[in-house]
């Protein structure tokens, strides 16, 4: 649709007079401009976005900028800086250039005059810059020019919107703002989704679709109004100032639900990063609270198994005082009691048993042979003199039976096998309790190595934060959900009063006609919010599809992800397992772009590396612009900063292949791989190189064959691996695959 | 069976250990019987144990009961009336005095006299067990070192048989 022809600029910070003519032959679109560091590649970015948006395109305090050349001497005249542009269209869609069916030239010229002033306050600059003018002409058929009637602002901002400008003249650091700053810089959330919403909705014509259909509303109520005006019915006119005050009031509520749903994404946001924060102190939350898990367990284990072996420990030392121990320790005695009182035992003589049989005889006064026992007989007196003598020894016989049946008892214990296997079998259950112990504290040692290898500190804070940010989004929540409610029956109470009004405004016949205009607009809303929402989901799908499927062409075979110093620790394009644009949470018409590691988990971009975000926003640009089909130049700068290897030659590659004009502002170490260059060759069909002319050896550079003594930039035509008297380097002619451009010097 | 221990708990006897050994002793004792500390370094719970330990130790040294008056040498930890003497030991000092003394020997069934006979025991026992616990090793603790010393005893005896 838009194609630029020739750049122009005069007097712009290093450029004295600079034009470059990028190339606009489709099969070989890219356009390469090779420049060193320091060289003017950013200055050149910066000419072309002044050229296209004024001030407001130029860093910090504009007014401190300055735009004229640095070895300027100051005349009454002042200086005149001049961007040009020129470019082709084919007219087909923007209206401040409709009707244009042919394709057409046009060229946007920005100047600016910069005075001289007296050297005021220190932090005000020594120069003004005054009439400046930016005008459109258009080519006549004829070849001549004419001034564009639509104004040149109002075309450029129809054409390339300033909220656009990272999707044609692309600052790759800036560009970095749809997925959230670059390297060192960090955008709350909802800044990101409105900046990509935006370029969302306005590239694939979304907000056409909005704004037809808040006017389309507008135009309802205002007919809703008129009728209730014509009816003349005074309640109606009361029940219409009560309606308009509840959709005020709704409007109202909409709003702050909308206030809302901003903090709850920032918050959400928040809450990610602090899981990411989390997840990588500690490898997941999970593991953290599996590993104090296990150390409760151990501890636990370790009491138990402490407690089992003090149980083991008492019943083993129970044995030293046990009566098997002793009953073998004195077995010798327990054996000499046996063999001296057994005998006794046998005879009857303990526990005295022959005396109570024999004195049983007495009673009965006849002996077992029938002898009489009586104490008139000589025989009885006898046996009852032997009877009164035993029966003194008769306790003692007795003690002594007791003696031996514990002696014979004691004497089971004799060989000390039951002590020996008790103990045994303690000292065996103490071993293995011995062992588990062991076990026990290794699993500790190892467990404590690894929860002192996470900063508890760094945790808990982190773990506090998470807390505090699920409070708070719990509380957002709950407002919205009390919103909703709230929202709700306020809907009820508006759909109910427009029933109302409309059965009444139906009774009014004066206001059929305004009826009838509000129903065929009220249809227009909804024909225009069902094909909104088909049109953007569909559009929404492709352009998802399109980023995954262009990130992954630049992510793939990529074995050599290096990553810068500052870098280390972040997510590489290894770990990035699909990329694409989604729908806020709770909100469809608001858009962010995601990233997800391969166990889906969202990973904010502060996990990313440069490489990987510088890539993940090239994608959203490129993927934007091809399923709006918008075909415009894209001059990206530090595109390929922070890659290296494959990487590099992918984005390339892919650059090269999916822009529809791609202008590259590149390093010649951007260029230094053989693959790199060959990538080049093919596709550049027109290369330059900028060189900073006061890069000189003296002054730490290494331009051989400076040819102008001011702060000047020259470009030469030599390609990606070509030199010449202007821009060749120290040791550049003996490196193999460089020639020296044969048509010799370039001079400007 | 005659209940020894009743016979022994109706006397005021007191048991007696060595007075030269209390120090060391109250080392290997626990200090209050129902609090039982590590069992490895204070393997004995109550002075009774030692007692009895000792006794089973000179027994199966075959050493002779302590000679002289008992209270020029011994201290008395305990009242045998307290109930102290379970029936298995009472049963086993019965035992004991009717083999040391002969059963014929009129103090054989006096209670008075087994206790003392079983106070030598024990002061001749002692020395030895205190010896064998205090034994410095390092891999070792008492409670190793006793029950050791109890496994060296069984098969002592055992060969003297």
């Amino acid at each position: 649709m838009l194609l630029i022809k020739r750049i122009t600029i005069e007097n712009f910070v290093c450029f004295n007079r600079l034009e470059i003519e990028p190339t606009t032959n489709p099969d070989m679109p890219l356009t390469v401009i090779r420049a060193e560091n320091g060289s003017g590649k950013t200055t050149l970015l910066r000419a072309i976005r002044w050229g296209m948006y004024g001030e407001r395109a130029l860093p910090g305090n504009a007014r401190n900028f300055s735009l004229h050349p640095a070895d300027w001497q100051p005349d009454a005249q002042g200086i005149r800086t001049m961007v040009s542009i020129l470019f082709e269209t084919d007219g087909s869609s923007w209206q401040h250039l409709e009707g244009q069916s042919k394709r057409a030239a046009f060229e946007l010229r920005r100047t600016v005059r910069t005075e001289k002033t007296a050297p005021g306050r220190s932090d005000r600059p020594d120069f003004r810059r005054i009439d400046e003018t930016a005008y459109l002409q258009q080519q006549r058929a004829d070849g001549s020019w004419k001034t564009h009637d639509g104004g040149a602002d109002a075309v450029v901002e129809e054409l390339l919107p300033w909220e656009l400008r990272d999707f044609f003249v692309m600052d790759a650091d800036e560009a970095a703002d749809y997925v959230g700053g670059s390297e060192n810089k960090t955008m709350d959330r909802h800044q990101v989704i409105d900046k990509t919403t935006y370029a969302v909705s306005a590239l694939l014509g979304l907000d056409t679709f909005r704004k037809a259909e808040d006017r389309l509303k507008k135009i309802s109520n205002e007919f809703g109004r008129n009728a209730s005006r014509a009816t003349g019915d005074r309640k109606l006119a009361e029940r219409q100032a009560e309606l308009d005050r509840s959709r005020e009031e709704l409007d109202r509520i909409t709003a702050r639900v909308q206030s809302n749903v901003e903090t709850k994404t920032d918050v959400q946001d928040k809450l990610d990063r602090a899981r990411g924060r989390l997840e990588k102190a500690v490898g997941n939350i999970h593991a953290h609270d599996q590993l104090k898990q296990r150390m409760a367990d151990n501890r636990e284990s370790l009491q138990k198994t402490q407690q089992r072996r003090r149980r083991a420990l008492d019943e083993l030392g129970a044995g030293i005082f046990d009566i098997s121990l002793f009953g073998a320790l004195a077995s010798g005695e327990i054996q000499s009691v046996r063999e001296r009182l057994q005998p006794l035992y046998d005879d009857g003589s303990i526990p005295v048993r022959h005396v109570e049989f024999v004195k049983s005889l007495l009673e009965r006064g006849e002996c077992v042979c029938g002898q009489p026992l009586d104490a008139r007989s000589k025989f009885g007196r006898r046996v009852q003199e032997s009877v009164s003598q035993s029966s003194s020894q008769k306790e003692k016989a007795n003690w002594l039976s007791d003696v031996l049946d514990a002696a014979n008892t004691l004497h089971s214990y004799r060989d000390g096998m039951a002590w020996r296997h008790a103990c045994a079998e303690h000292e065996t259950e103490l071993g293995d309790l011995d062992n588990d112990l062991r076990e026990l504290e290794a699993v500790k040692r190892e467990i404590d190595f690894k929860l002192k290898q996470v900063d508890d500190q760094e945790v808990q804070v982190s773990r506090d934060e998470i807390a505090m940010l699920e409070k708070q989004l719990e509380g957002i929540q709950r407002n919205l959900g009390a919103d909703d409610i709230e929202a709700g029956s306020l809907r009820k109470k508006v759909n109910k009063l427009e029933g109302t009004i409309r059965d009444q405004q139906v009774r009014a016949r004066e206001a059929n006609e305004h009826r009838r205009n509000k129903s065929i607009a009220d249809l227009l809303v909804r024909i225009l919010q069902g094909a909104y929402a088909s049109i953007r989901g569909d559009q929404v799908a492709e352009l998802d599809l399109q980023m995954n499927r262009l990130f992954r062409q630049m992510a793939s075979n990529v074995t050599d992800d290096a990553t810068a110093e500052n870098d280390q620790g972040k997510a590489t394009l290894a770990m990035i397992a699909k990329v694409g644009l989604r729908p806020l949470d709770g909100d469809d018409d608001k858009y962010e772009i995601f990233a997800l590691n391969s166990r889906e988990r969202s990973m904010p971009p502060t996990e990313i590396n440069g490489a990987s975000r510088r890539i993940l926003a090239l994608s959203f640009v490129l993927a934007l612009c091809k399923a709006s089909r918008t075909r415009a130049p894209l001059v990206a700068d530090s595109l390929l900063n922070f890659m290296s290897g494959s990487v590099r030659t992918n984005t390339l590659r892919v650059t090269a292949e999916t822009a529809s004009q791609p202008i590259l502002l590149l390093t010649g170490s951007d260029l230094e791989s053989e693959r790199d260059a060959e990538l080049v060759a093919r596709h550049a069909g027109a290369s330059y190189t900028l060189t900073g002319q006061w890069q000189h050896e003296s002054e730490g550079g290494d331009v051989l064959r400076m040819t102008q003594a001011g702060k000047v930039s020259l470009l030469c035509h030599c390609g990606p691996r070509a030199y010449c008297d202007v821009c060749e380097r120290q040791g550049q002619s003996e490196k193999t695959g460089w020639t020296r451009r044969r048509d010799g010097v370039h001079r400007q | 069976m005659n209940t020894f221990r009743a016979t022994f708990a109706g006397r005021s006897d007191g048991l007696v250990l060595p007075s030269a050994d209390k120090e060391k002793i109250d080392t290997y004792v626990a200090k209050q019987s129902r609090i039982r500390g590590d069992v490895e370094s204070v393997p004995f719970p109550r002075q009774v144990d030692f007692w009895a330990f000792s006794i089973c130790a000179a027994l199966a040294m075959n050493l002779p009961p302590k000679d002289g008056v008992i209270s020029r040498w011994g201290t008395r930890f305990i009242y045998a009336y307290q109930g102290i003497l379970d029936e298995n030991l009472s049963a086993l000092l019965a035992v004991i005095a009717a083999a040391r003394m002969g059963h014929d020997h009129p103090d054989v069934d006096n209670p008075a006299r087994i206790i003392e006979l079983a106070n030598r025991l024990a002061g001749s026992g002692c020395p030895v067990v205190l010896q064998k616990l205090s034994e410095d090793t390092l891999r070792t603790t008492p409670l190793d070192r006793v029950i050791s010393f109890a496994r060296s005893l069984q098969d002592r005896d055992r060969f003297n048989e």
